[in-house]
């Protein structure tokens, strides 16, 4: 018996879905997700183009309630970062078991993991990479390193693009940045892997595959991935100077934030 | 937003429909659609996304890092050099002198609503040559601006405002000494 609270229900999203509401244990799925289904969005999801205009949690709702009608479903279709929809958020992961992040934007994870570690739930993340070359699953607890531990981790032990740099000999010139859509074969491979080891630990608290995040290699790609379908995996460890979950984030900041903030921002203007 | 008393209905209708659709494409999908536009069950909702300044972790954040980054920063320093943070609407600028040998510099680094995820940006407003690492606008490339976690060198887990300020400090020193000898010291953009 658990409830489980998503954000994203794009084209790796609804394969997590599907999976996990094809599991007894998952009683309750809460979606969060703002998007209407559009045409192009056919190609990889699991909805025909004629439901384009129609919100995704609506299509997500209706497909999971065909095979599990006992599943209760509740949408949310606002965004994670909406100041408006907070509390509704907040309600939403305060009463769930586990949360479950399908975004592949940053300021949506960072959120998303603030939002964990307020109410101490365990979440994980999938995350498939550019041109769908491979892909991460992250498990997170409430007293493991947070996203931005192991973001930093990663930033500095892994190397996953080998993308040209800037072209300095053109300053002024458009800063371009490539992102090549993977395949659905590789989002399916990789958000599959995301929902079997969400559904593992949802039947086992306890449950510790030896990771924090693992890496699947999709494709060869030189310098980066030397064998096809190789896991590398990784135990990360909290980072204990780490700004968002380390000791100086933990500091207990003044009760009322917008009369301390209102004060510091006026003393660093005369200084 | 209250779910509509009929919605149950409604979504029982859609669901037949998906069946159906997931077996052959019916032609009456057109006008289920509209009809489903016409209820307004087709947009969710779509506002402002929440920042530095109006977000609890945003207030947290400035409060209990980069607001004492900035004040040990300040202490014991000479005021001319000492950072001002002034706010222009959603965003925060820190406004600075530096002197990495012997010329005085004019900055500011830009902390954007979206700020510690993306990266802050600095500016030189003193006149400068036209040099490599440096982009439109007097602004340094001290990071790689990718919006992905991979193609970005920016790492809000460990730094604050003031590494920036520092990069800039050691971007100015490269930049004096390609001014002197026509050679960038480090071989990237710091
Ligand atoms: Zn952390």
């Amino acid at each position: 018996m658990a409830r489980i609270v998503q954000v994203g229900a794009g084209s790796g999203g609804m394969v997590v879905l599907d999976l996990l509401a094809r599991e007894p244990v998952v009683t309750g799925i809460t979606l969060i997700e703002p998007d209407v289904y559009k045409p192009h969005n056919a190609a990889r999801h699991y909805f025909p183009k004629e439901a384009a205009g129609v919100r995704k949690t609506e299509l997500a709702r209706q497909w999971l309630l065909a095979f599990r009608p006992d599943l209760e479903v509740r949408c949310l279709e606002v965004d994670l970062l909406s100041p408006q929809a907070q509390p509704e958020i907040e309600e939403a992961v305060a009463s769930a078991d586990l949360g479950v992040c399908a975004v592949d934007n940053e300021q949506a994870k960072f959120h998303w993991d603030a939002l964990m570690r307020k109410y101490r739930k365990p979440w994980t993340l999938g995350e498939v990479l550019s041109g769908g070359i491979g892909g991460f699953v992250h498990l997170f607890r409430p007293d493991g390193p947070c996203y931005g531990c192991v973001a930093s981790f990663l930033k500095r032990s892994v190397e996953v693009d080998k993308s040209a740099p800037p072209d300095y000999s053109q300053p002024g010139g458009p800063v371009y940045e490539v992102t090549i859509p993977a395949s659905k074969a590789s989002i399916s491979v990789i958000a599959s892997l995301h929902a079997l080891v969400t559904a593992e630990w949802l039947h086992n608290p306890q449950y510790d595959p030896g990771f924090t995040s693992v890496l699947l290699a999709l494709r060869k790609v030189p310098q980066v991935f030397e064998e096809v379908l190789r896991p590398y995996r990784f135990r990360i460890e909290r980072m204990r100077e780490c700004l968002f979950c380390g000791e100086a984030a933990q500091t207990n900041a003044a009760e009322d934030l917008d009369v301390a903030l209102a004060q510091a921002l006026d003393r660093l203007a005369h200084a | 937003m209250p779910r509509r008393d009929n919605d149950r209905e409604f979504a029982r209708s859609i669901r037949a429909m998906l069946l159906e659709l997931m077996g052959r494409h019916s032609s009456a999908l057109g006008d289920f659609l509209s009809e489903l536009r016409s209820e307004g069950l087709m947009h969710g909702r779509r506002d402002e996304p929440m920042g530095l300044l109006d977000s609890e972790a945003g207030k947290k954040r400035l409060l209990t890092v980069e607001i004492p980054a900035i004040e040990r920063y300040n202490e014991g320093r000479d005021p001319e050099f000492r950072i001002r943070l002034v706010r222009q609407g959603s965003n925060l600028v820190l406004c600075y002198r530096l002197m990495p040998t012997h010329n005085i510099y004019e900055l500011e680094t830009r902390l954007y609503s979206s700020y510690p995820i993306v990266p802050p940006e600095t500016r030189v407003l003193t006149p400068l040559r036209h040099c490599p690492h440096l982009l439109e606008g007097q602004t340094l490339c001290l990071w790689r601006q990718g919006s992905s976690r991979q193609n970005n060198r920016w790492d809000p887990a460990r730094y604050t405002c003031v590494f920036a300020v520092q990069a800039a400090w050691r971007w100015l020193a490269c930049y004096e000494i390609w001014y002197d000898t026509g050679e960038w010291p480090l071989p990237e953009a710091r």
